[in-house]
C-alpha cells in the first residue's frame, strides 16, 4: 500500500518543468517518498531493517514541507518563524536520534514532534486558503495537499504517542495499530495524487478572475 | 494470566481503532466545514461586489441623466435667452457672443461627462456601436491608433454584461493610454452563443509580469477589471514582459 505513492511521484516527475516553482518541495517529498519506501523495501529484504533511513527521510521530509509552507507565505513573508521551527525541529532531531536514543531504533520523540509542528501549519494555511480561494476547492492543490498533511500528521501524531507511552504491547497490536497509518498513508498518497494534477502552471501572465 | 493479556490486548486495540474512528470524523468533518464555509464565503463576496458595483452603475446612471437631461436642457433655455437680447452696442454683442461661446463649451462638455459616466448608446444601441463611438474620440484626444475588429453572432447580452464589458475595455484603453507609452493597440472582440472573448495588445513598454505577480501588486486599475470579470464568473489573463507590450485576454461564458 506504501507503494500508492507511485502515482503522485509519476504525475510529480512528468510536470515538474512545467508546475509552478513554489510547490517543488511537495514534489520532492513525493518522489524522497517513494525512494524512501524503496529503500526501505529493499533493506528489510536484506537487513532487516530499515531504521536509519527511515529516521533520516523524516527530517528531510518535514524540513521540505517548512520550505512548501514558507513557499505558500504562510509566514507572511517573515522567514525568521520558519527558520526558528527548522532550527527547533534539527535540535530535537540530534537529541533524539543522536543523544538520548540511538539512530538505529525507531525514535518517536521527534516523529511526534514534527507531525504536530506540520499539522499547525497545515491548519494555519487553510485558514489562510479559505477567504482567498477562488474557484473549487477541490480542485485547488494547497487544499488538497494541506488536507492530506492535515489528515497524515494527525494519525501519525496519535499513533506515535501510542507507541511512545504503551511499550509493553504485543507486537501483534502494534502491527494491527499501525496498520490504520498504513491506510491513512494509502489514503493521503492518492490525495497527493490529485493534488499533483491540480497544481498550477508556471504563471507567464496574471490570472484575474 | 494468558487469557487476561488477551482480553486487555483486545480492549486496547478496540479502544485505539475507536479512537481512530473518532479522529478520522473530526478531521473530515473539519474538512467539509472549510468546503462548505469558502462556498458561503465566495457567494457573499460575490454578492457584495456585485451590490457595489451595482450601486456604482446606477448612480453614474443617475449623474448622466441628470446632467443630460437637466442641465443641458437649461443651457439651453440659457442660451437662447441670452440671443434673444437686442445689443445696444457693440461691446454688449460682442459679450453676448462670448457668452454663447461659454455655453456652447459648457454643454459640449456636460455631453462628454455624460457620455463618460454612463453612455447613451449602451443602452439604446449595444456594446460594439459604442464602442465604435468611443474609439474615434480616443484617437482624436491621444496619440494612440486604434485597431478594433469584431465578431458578433446577434447575441442579445444581458445590460449589466455589456455595462461590465464595456467598463472594462474602456480600463484596458486607459491602461494604455496612461502607462504603456503606446503607439498601436489591437483589440478584438468575439461574441458567440457560448462565450465572450476580447484580446487585445499594445505595442508599449510592458511591465514585469513576475514581479507583479510575486509583489501581488496590481494597482487599482487591474482590481477594477479582476473585481468586474469576477462578478461576470470569467477569466482574464494579462501577460506582459519588459518592453514587450501588454496583452489582455478576457473570456466571460454566456450559458
Amino acid at each position: 500500500m506504501g507503494f500508492s505513492i507511485i502515482i503522485a511521484a509519476i504525475i510529480g516527475c512528468i510536470r515538474f518543468n512545467s508546475i509552478n516553482s513554489s510547490f517543488y518541495p511537495f514534489v520532492l517529498v513525493v518522489i524522497g517518498g517513494f525512494c524512501n519506501h524503496t529503500l526501505s523495501f529493499l533493506l528489510i529484504k536484506f537487513l532487516q531493517s530499515n531504521t536509519v533511513n527511515g529516521n533520516i527521510y523524516v527530517l528531510l521530509e518535514s524540513l521540505c514541507y517548512l520550505w512548501l509552507f514558507i513557499n505558500w507565505k504562510l509566514f507572511n513573508k517573515k522567514l525568521w518563524p520558519a527558520f526558528a521551527l527548522m532550527t527547533v525541529l534539527l535540535c530535537i532531531w540530534i537529541l533524539d536520534n543522536l543523544i538520548i536514543h540511538s539512530l538505529y531504533i525507531p525514535n518517536a520523540l521527534f516523529r511526534i514532534v514534527s507531525s504536530l509542528i506540520i499539522v499547525f501549519c497545515a491548519v494555519e494555511q487553510l485558514v489562510q486558503l479559505i477567504p482567498k480561494a477562488k474557484g473549487n476547492l477541490l480542485k485547488n492543490a494547497i487544499f488538497i495537499i494541506c488536507s492530506g498533511l492535515l489528515l497524515h500528521f494527525s494519525f501519525k501524531a496519535c499513533i506515535e504517542v501510542f507507541f511512545l507511552i504503551s511499550k509493553n504491547v504485543s507486537l501483534h497490536i502494534q502491527t494491527n495499530i499501525y496498520s490504520v497509518l498504513i491506510y491513512v498513508n494509502c489514503f493521503v498518497n492518492l490525495l497527493f495524487a490529485w493534488a499533483m494534477i491540480w497544481i498550477p502552471r508556471k504563471q507567464q501572465y496574471l490570472l484575474l478572475r | 494470566m494468558g487469557h487476561d493479556m488477551d482480553t486487555q490486548e483486545t480492549t486496547i486495540l478496540t479502544l485505539a481503532l475507536i479512537a481512530a474512528g473518532v479522529l478520522a470524523v473530526i478531521l473530515f468533518y473539519f474538512i467539509f466545514t472549510m468546503i462548505r464555509q469558502h462556498r458561503k464565503t465566495r457567494l457573499l463576496h460575490y454578492e457584495k461586489i456585485e451590490a457595489e458595483v451595482r450601486t456604482l452603475e446606477r448612480e453614474r446612471l443617475r449623474i448622466a441623466n441628470d446632467l443630460h437631461d437637466d442641465l443641458g436642457p437649461m443651457l439651453a433655455a440659457i442660451k437662447f435667452k441670452v440671443t434673444s437680447v437686442e445689443p445696444l452696442h457693440k461691446d454688449d454683442e460682442l459679450m453676448i457672443q462670448k457668452v454663447c461661446e461659454h455655453i456652447d463649451e459648457m454643454l459640449t462638455r456636460i455631453r462628454e461627462i455624460a457620455f463618460d459616466l454612463m453612455p447613451n448608446a449602451l443602452s439604446r444601441k449595444g456594446l460594439i456601436p459604442t464602442l465604435e463611438e468611443l474609439i474615434p474620440k480616443a484617437q482624436k484626444m491621444f496619440p494612440l491608433k486604434i485597431h478594433f475588429t469584431y465578431e458578433d453572432e446577434s447575441i442579445p447580452l444581458r445590460s449589466d454584461t455589456v455595462i461590465h464589458l464595456y467598463r472594462i475595455i474602456l480600463e484596458i484603453i486607459h491602461n494604455t493610454i496612461k502607462h504603456s507609452k503606446a503607439t498601436e493597440l489591437n483589440m478584438k472582440l468575439s461574441i458567440t452563443e457560448k462565450q465572450v472573448i476580447f484580446e487585445s495588445k499594445d505595442n508599449g513598454i510592458g511591465f514585469d509580469i513576475i514581479k507583479v505577480n510575486e509583489e501581488q501588486s496590481g494597482g487599482l486599475g487591474l482590481i477594477n477589471l479582476q473585481t468586474r470579470t469576477e462578478i461576470m464568473r470569467g477569466e482574464m489573463k494579462v501577460h506582459s514582459y519588459p518592453g514587450g507590450g501588454v496583452w489582455y485576454y478576457l473570456q466571460i461564458p454566456l450559458k
